[in-house]
């Protein structure tokens, strides 16, 4: 399936990436050039198996509900581009 | 004596019967860092003073261990370098990403904790492909890091800084990340050993997620008695990572003589088209040479390899978009300075933060996993990687391992694989192995004609960890490929 400008605009917005026109084309040109490449597995008979998600048996593990270690909340904020207050500042949502 | 010719486990060795101290180690890891990491470009992050200050700490426990008499871990005093999408806390983790590029952690990552609750002096952090996202540290938004044997070629990647500070001697050992190759391919390129654990053996906490059904951290180091070491001191359950084993597996240091003779599979499909000659041959002289241990080798075949690697792509990238929807300049890391309202916040802050083969493996998830589109590329993936784990159970009622070369070909240069799916084709044979949650093991199996290194790759059953390391080990006493240096780089 050749992937078109439109494609690229669709999945660019839904992975909040933006790209100008010249990116634009050159990414078309690389996913059309991946998608090529992923769609050789149409030819692969997979009817008669299970997808697999993940290699390992899933186990449960029971841990004794206590309290674990706690973050230092300075060192946590140091990291935010913005805080006030000990909150973190984004840009107003509701008029 | 000099220092930075030894192995890991040498170095470890001297310093138990105090031949030399923790600091002296170091001291001679700073000397060669100073005189080649200009040329060689492996870290993004060292401090001197913080590396001496430490290993004079680590020297003061080994000797208080010493007089109560009690045994040190195995690879006290041993410098180690680690690469930068692992969690240090106070100390930067980039992920060689401009969007993560003033990132301190809060916390280490839990190997982190394992190689210093177990003495081991962190040196530094190493660089790496952006997010560990290709096969040559040319995507690291910060530095190229060059190949030691020809600083022409890329060290492979993504954990490129990881290989190539071994190979140049700038770290006797050191940790990377293997996802679809990223452990043993910049190995092979740099001529050194690198072990990819089977899945869940290391704590993946800490470690930022590209893709987790496949992520696993594991050691490179100069021979794999030295993997080994390191491998026993950050295996371990963790309660912080859901997927970590419960334990149950087998030690591989104190099981590294335990040569057993294994049967040899070679696979038909990892020695055809694409697959160099020079790489043929070094496959066939190991053969040679493991016969003569007394190994039987069989020739198998395994059609469904053909479909490991789009389906691979598919699923590491469908998971990669997922894992990097946290950036988004909120909580931590990079935010850009010129946003109208939340939602251009995000976009902005990604599109200005990530790198363009980053960029790339988000958009080609989000292809494969948005509505009308999921089973016919994710679900798909995803059936593949069934018949391909089969394919594997087969191969493994009839032989122990596995030998195959681990790339096509030995180390190219830069900018010679410019299109994505030429640079795809370079993990052609190990990303099956992180498809099926296998161990696999890359070790130095000769030289080309322009004398880079040529890697031989090991693949065995889950926990056969052991087996493989001992088998190398084993190969190692009976060539010397793994103990051939770069010529000097200045």
């Amino acid at each position: 399936m050749s992937v078109t400008k439109d494609d690229v605009k669709q999945i660019a917005e839904l992975s909040k990436l933006y790209f100008n026109d010249n990116e634009l084309e050159s990414m078309r040109k690389d996913m059309d050039a991946l998608v090529a490449f992923a769609d050789t597995l149409s030819s692969l008979d997979t009817k008669h198996l299970e997808p697999l998600s993940h290699v390992q048996k899933s186990e449960n593990v029971f841990d004794e509900d206590i309290e674990g270690e706690k973050h230092d909340l300075q060192e946590l904020l140091g990291n935010a581009p913005e805080s006030v207050n000990n909150c973190f500042v984004v840009p107003k949502v509701v008029e | 004596m000099d220092i930075i010719k030894l192995s890991a486990i040498e170095i470890a060795e001297k310093i138990k019967l105090g031949d030399i101290t923790a600091v002296a180690a170091a001291k001679a890891y700073i000397a060669q860092i100073k005189k080649v990491e200009k040329t060689v470009n492996a870290y993004l992050y060292f401090n001197e003073e913080e590396v001496l200050q430490c290993a004079k700490q680590i020297q003061q426990t080994i000797d208080t261990l010493k007089k109560e008499g009690k045994q040190l871990p195995l690879l006290a005093g041993v410098p180690i370098a680690i690469k930068d999408n692992i969690c240090t806390r106070g100390t930067k983790t980039t992920c060689a990403s401009k969007i993560l590029e003033n990132f301190i952690p809060p916390y280490d990552a839990t190997v982190v904790k394992q190689i210093k609750e177990n003495l081991l002096v962190p040196l530094g952090k190493l660089n790496m492909d952006e997010f560990a996202m290709g096969s040559s540290t040319e995507h690291s938004a910060f530095k190229k890091t060059k190949n030691p044997w020809n600083i022409d070629y890329v060290p492979g990647g993504s954990s490129g800084g990881s290989a190539a500070s071994v190979a140049a001697s700038l770290a006797p050992i050191s940790l990377g990340s293997d996802t679809g190759g990223s452990i043993r391919q910049p190995a092979a390129f740099c001529g050194v050993t690198g072990f990819k654990p089977t899945y869940g053996r290391v704590s993946r906490y800490g470690l930022v997620a590209f893709a987790s059904s496949l992520d696993q951290i594991g050691p490179l180091s100069k021979d794999a008695e030295s993997c080994a070491a390191l491998l026993d001191t950050i295996s371990c359950a963790d309660n912080h990572d859901s997927t970590s084993l419960q334990g149950g597996y087998i030690t591989t240091h104190d099981t590294i003589n335990n040569f057993k003779k294994p049967t040899i599979a070679i696979l038909k499909e990892y020695m055809g088209e694409g697959i160099s000659d020079d790489m043929k041959e070094a496959v066939k002289d190991a053969v040679k040479q493991f016969e003569k241990m007394g190994c039987e080798v069989i020739h198998v075949s395994m059609p469904s390899l053909a479909y490991a690697l789009p389906a691979y792509y598919i699923l590491s990238s469908a998971e990669a978009s997922s894992n990097l929807s946290r950036f988004d300049g909120i909580r931590y890391g990079y935010r850009t300075q010129n946003a109208d309202n939340l939602e251009d916040l995000y976009t902005k802050t990604r599109s200005e933060g990530f790198g363009d083969e980053v960029k790339k493996r988000i958009m080609l998830g989000t292809y494969a996993l948005r509505s009308g589109y999921y089973d016919e590329y994710y679900t798909k993936a995803m059936k593949t990687r069934s018949l391909v784990k089969n394919g594997f159970d087969d191969i493994f009622k009839k032989a122990d391992m596995i030998l195959s070369p681990t790339t096509p070909s030995a180390a190219f240069k830069f900018g010679e694989k410019a299109d994505a799916i030429s640079m795809y084709k370079a993990d052609i044979c190990t990303v099956s192995v992180n498809i099926a949650g296998l161990p696999a093991v890359s070790f130095p199996g000769g030289f080309n004609d322009d004398r880079l290194p040529l890697g031989l790759q090991l693949i065995g059953p889950n926990d056969s960890d052991y087996m493989l390391l001992s088998t190398v080990h084993a190969f190692q006493q009976k060539t010397d490929y793994h103990k051939q240096t770069p010529g000097s780089i200045s």
